[in-house]
């Protein structure tokens, strides 16, 4: 969600998708940044699927519109994200064959050459750790093989944005490890990468928007998610580096660069309190929004940590953008990735 | 010499007629299947992969047409292409394009039925996925076909092993000309009636063999897929 005033990836504006008479997903306003990886979290039939489908323009909305790149996705729109856009469906369902067959496909029905064709599905087959294997009979490989496959399926395409449907549902460690390495080369090729997962770890870890889903509905986003490094450790905390600040965060041995901080956990005060919290920052409101009956209050300490007060709080502290205050929250309510 | 003796004789000899009555059978058989296939798998196809209402119950319809008698669809056709019917100009009756058309009404509910009953089990994200990789509608109809290619054979494969055995459609329309419409089914039959069992017998020992190698086929495309 980005207030940027460049052409978004995509625009989503006032969409109901309904299937048989239901709302499944209804989204007021939503804008989707280029180059970047958007996460999609929530419970199954919360409408993430339906959500990479509507980008996909595999179904039209009810209503509102959908824009890829300023361009109405139902009127002309539709042809040009089908060309530079590839969803990777949670059931990788590959066809009968080889797996080579499998991967060419998209390349065969563009009339690639069949030389460079056998070249871009070795390199998508090496990308997905899968070299060699296109003599292979593509319904005897294992689980997380097929996701690969189905998943070098979409790279050979060389698509500007990567759909995936919970591409880490149901396979094994290796494999989780390399969708999340496609995750990262497709950013930094400059691609962008919109995802659904259940895996909250991997999601904290790549996303650079996370949007939570329920009930086919977007809601706020109930984390602070830190990018950084560890920055030092002792006995009894590992020091997180994000930002201007640094956190205490538990004593944990690993190379970490994610920490999540949930923005309940979090209190604002005027000045320092005596307390368990173990991380205290001085900072500054600079934005103070409403969220349902509570107030959702960002601060700069050096980066921006986001807390949800109470209607009666913000009264009782004059809460408003500018005023000084004190951040402060526990190092056990932060959970490093 | 007893009677399976000279129908056995007859076959190795080399029988002018025998072997042209069953070249006649497979040419019918043959075609009308080709015809049937033509029609009915895209129309299966197109069933299977598209909702409209009214679906189920044209597919209830169109099951139950597998089983309709020879003779019923003899009958419809000789209506039609008889000197009184409304095609009875064309003097279609009593020809080898006759007894293909009616063979390939007889076939044809069959290869459309097996056809849309073997992609409705596809899995339904097929579309989709050949969509979201660059598929035209083109595209997905034949990666459909493909993906149920043994079920699709199989269904060419029951309707030829019913038209080639049949004998109402070929005996009505047909006429069971010597030298000309005779087929296996209709020749046992006149055959039979004549008391002259070893040429029957000799087209029946064709028949069964047809029928068993259309059933070992159809067994062993079932078996690899």
């Amino acid at each position: 969600m980005s207030d940027g005033s460049a052409t978004p990836l995509f625009s989503l504006s006032g969409v109901r998708v309904e299937i048989d008479g239901h709302t499944v997903l209804s989204v007021d306003s939503l804008r989707l940044e280029a180059g970047k990886a958007t996460i999609l979290v929530g419970e199954n039939g919360s409408g993430k699927t339906t959500f990479l489908r509507l980008l996909n323009g595999l179904l039209a909305p009810a209503c509102g519109s959908v824009e890829y790149q300023g361009i109405s996705l139902f009127a002309d729109g539709c042809r040009r994200v089908r060309s530079e856009t590839v969803l990777v469906h949670q059931d990788p369902l590959l066809f009968r064959g080889s797996v080579g067959q499998n991967v060419s496909y998209g390349l065969r029905v563009r009339r690639v050459p069949a030389a460079s064709t056998a070249r871009r599905t070795a390199e998508a087959l090496g990308e997905v750790g899968l070299p060699g294997f296109e003599h292979r009979r593509a319904g005897r490989l294992s689980g997380g093989e097929m996701q690969r496959v189905a998943v070098a399926r979409a790279l050979v395409l060389r698509p500007k944005v990567l759909l995936l449907d919970e591409p880490t549902a149901n396979v094994d460690a290796a494999s989780r490890l390399v969708i999340e390495r496609i995750v990262r080369s497709t950013l930094a090729a400059g691609g962008s990468v919109v995802m659904s997962t259940h895996a909250m770890e991997l999601a904290y870890r790549l996303c650079d928007t996370l949007l939570r889903l329920s009930g086919g509905r977007l809601w706020p986003c109930q984390e602070n998610i830190f990018r950084g490094s560890v920055d030092r450790r002792d006995e009894q905390f590992t020091y997180f580096r994000a930002g201007g600040a640094v956190l205490r965060c538990p004593a944990m041995e690993g190379d970490f660069s994610v920490a999540v901080l949930p923005v309940d956990d979090v209190i604002i005060s005027r000045a320092p309190i005596s307390s368990s919290a173990r991380n205290q920052i001085e900072g500054v409101v600079t934005r103070v929004e409403p969220e349902g009956a509570l107030l959702r209050v960002t601060v700069d300490c050096g980066l921006p940590i986001q807390a949800l007060i109470t209607r009666a709080a913000a009264v009782e502290l004059g809460m408003d953008a500018g005023l000084p205050c004190m951040v402060a929250f526990k190092a056990s309510a932060v959970r490093l990735y | 010499m007893g009677v399976l003796g000279r129908a056995v004789g007859l076959l190795v000899s080399g029988d002018a007629e025998v072997w042209f009555i069953t070249w006649t059978s497979l040419r019918f058989s043959l075609s009308s299947t080709a015809i049937a296939c033509a029609a009915g798998i895209p129309l299966g196809v197109l069933i299977a992969l598209t909702r409209f209402p009214g679906r189920r119950p044209l597919l209830a319809v169109l099951s139950s047409l597998m089983a309709l008698p020879t003779v019923v669809i003899g009958l419809i056709v000789y209506s039609l292409i008889s000197r009184s019917g409304p095609l009875g100009r064309l003097g279609l009756l009593f020809s080898p394009g006759a007894v293909v058309i009616g063979q390939a009404i007889l076939a044809f509910p069959i290869v459309l039925s097996m056809t849309a009953s073997s992609l409705s089990s596809l899995n339904p994200l097929l579309p989709e996925v050949l969509t979201t990789l660059g598929a035209s509608r083109r595209g997905i109809f034949w990666m459909s076909v493909r993906e149920a290619r043994g079920a699709v054979l199989s269904a060419a494969l029951a309707s030829f092993g019913r038209v080639v055995g049949e004998v109402g459609v070929a005996m009505m329309v047909g006429g069971n000309i010597r030298w000309y419409t005779r087929t296996i089914t209709t020749a046992i039959a006149l055959e039979s009636g004549m008391g002259e069992f070893e040429l029957g017998l000799s087209l029946g020992i064709i028949l069964m063999i047809t029928a068993l190698g259309v059933n070992a086929l159809l067994h062993w495309v079932v078996r690899h897929e």
